[in-house]
């Protein structure tokens, strides 16, 4: 079996198995997503775990305000179909974002989209960002990106992601 | 003689086009680069698969001609069929020293699903035209005749008839209303539980529009059904013949022009449409596909998977559903089967 894929499609930006990480979830959803085709994508060969990538993906998909108020997101079992991984996955993200605020798990109406307004942010929650962006800026050198794409990159996807409700806050 | 031939011809035809029906990425039932059907060994591969098939029909076609002996038709073409299916699994193995491994990206579209084709109105009208015909029939019960026809050979006769009876009546309708409810089970399920290979770009276009098409097919096979079944039992209170009541050419005719529209139109579908991103195959592993026709993977969640060869939807035997499913199809079959005498 030939391997098809993914150093060439990694230096390109459009796939990522070894770099499967926020930036480039958020990026995917960003473009292949509108209001009315929200998509999301999960890579099954990365080692970020697949809960992982979906609360991932779909944070994006909130935090760009792609969802509103009240919208129910699909039932657990429908997205592990969707996506081809066990209904318990799913659930395990949508716990995630549910500690998060961003969602309300009612046994019979499933995940509920909930109003969030931004809290302030801690001095650990700024430290966080900084050591996973480190992780992530060495994973992305080690793929072979130069330091200038990742901190145009960076910067881009903190613009686009950046909700219109956030920036007023 | 011309029924069996341009039977004969049918199934080489689609045989013939079977392979090209699937995604330019699925190569009989094998996970290749889009290119490699179109390369000197796809094409190679492909014109032994299609001079068998035509060989097989040429033979076939030869023994209805020259024949002094009297055959069975149906085992004919089984057989023809059967000896189509043995050319798809020889040229699977020529494909498989040149498999790829399929992407391990997978997509979901996040919202509300679309709905079946025609709305509840088009899904609930095949039981609607078989709950009118029962009415009928009840309310002219007295000119139901004792003895009326069921089956009809390829030409259009009768060859098997059953007898006036509640029990008899009630199973043939009970019949019609099975195969009836299975086909909007399985439209449901292809909605809901089962998943695109693609949902982005021009490849997830195609392949909503071809979940289109196969939902649409069965649509319409579903209404042939129903007026089918509908005709049998009103007609025979009609007609002063009712012992060798002819099956009209139409009922004969359309099951196969419903499987050369849809095969056609699949095959149009699939050539216009260009090879588009880097996600190669169609999210479920070559390992996991018997002979490229049966499904069997436990670590896949959903109940109905799109067949390799391009048109309709299989059961994964590996969700234990489906075991459940198919019981319930079989019995929901036999059961009037058996009560019809």
């Amino acid at each position: 079996m030939v391997r098809h894929d993914s150093l060439e499609e990694l230096r390109e930006g459009r796939a990522s198995s070894g770099l499967t990480s926020i930036v480039f979830l958020s990026i995917v959803c960003r473009h292949q997503t509108m209001k009315t085709h929200r998509v999301i994508r999960i890579d099954t060969a990365s080692p970020v775990p697949a809960y992982r990538q979906i609360a991932n993906a779909l944070r994006a998909l909130l935090v760009s305000d792609e969802f509103s108020v009240g919208e129910a997101l699909p039932t657990v079992r429908q997205l592990g179909i969707d996506l081809g991984v066990h209904h318990n996955t799913v659930a395990e993200a949508y716990r995630i974002l549910s500690d998060e605020g961003w969602l309300v798990l009612q046994r019979h109406h499933g995940a509920i989209v909930q109003d969030r307004s931004r809290p302030s942010p801690s001095r650990e929650a700024r430290s966080s960002l900084l050591q996973r962006l480190r992780e992530l800026t060495a994973e992305a050198q080690t793929a072979g990106l130069a330091p200038g794409v990742i901190a145009e990159t960076m910067r881009s996807v903190a613009t686009q992601l950046t909700a219109p409700k956030l920036r007023k806050a | 003689m011309a029924t069996m031939l341009g039977l004969i011809v049918l199934v080489a035809v689609t045989s013939h086009f079977a392979p090209h029906l699937s995604r330019r990425d699925i190569f009989f039932g094998v996970t290749v680069t889009p290119d490699f059907r179109d390369g000197p060994i796809g094409r190679r591969v492909s014109r032994r698969y299609a001079a068998k098939v035509w060989f097989m029909a040429f033979v076939a076609a030869a023994l209805v001609v020259t024949s002094p002996m009297p055959f069975v038709s149906a085992s004919l073409l089984l057989g023809q069929t059967v000896g189509a299916v043995v050319a798809f699994i020889e040229a699977q193995r020529s494909a498989t020293s040149h498999a790829i491994a399929p992407t391990t990206i997978r997509e979901a579209e996040i919202g509300q699903r679309p709905g079946l084709p025609g709305g509840f109105a088009a899904q609930v009208g095949p039981f609607l035209i078989l709950l009118v015909a029962a009415a009928y029939v009840a309310w002219f019960w007295k000119d139901v005749p004792a003895r009326f026809p069921i089956h009809w050979n390829l030409s259009g006769r009768p060859d098997n008839w059953t007898t006036k009876s509640v029990v008899s009546i009630s199973a043939v309708f009970a019949l019609a209303f099975v195969i009836n409810g299975m086909g909007l089970f399985m439209s449901y399920a292809v909605l809901h539980w089962s998943r695109l290979p693609s949902v982005a770009g021009v490849m997830g276009q195609q392949d909503r529009r071809i979940r289109q098409v196969n939902l649409t097919a069965t649509l319409a096979m579903r209404y042939l059904v129903a007026i089918l079944f509908a005709w049998l039992l009103i007609m025979p209170t009609l007609s002063n013949e009712t012992g060798q009541l002819q099956l009209p050419l139409a009922f004969r005719v359309a099951p196969f022009v419903l499987v050369v529209v849809g095969t056609l139109v699949v095959r149009v579908m699939r050539r216009t449409a260009a090879a588009h991103g880097s996600n190669v195959g169609d999210s479920t592993p070559d390992a996991r596909w018997v002979f490229g026709k049966l499904y069997i993977n436990r670590a896949d969640p959903a109940l109905f998977v799109a067949k390799r060869m391009g048109l309709g939807y299989t059961l994964n035997l590996g969700n234990p559903w489906s075991w459940l499913v198919m019981i319930v199809f079989v019995t929901g079959i036999a059961i009037p089967l058996l009560l019809i005498p």
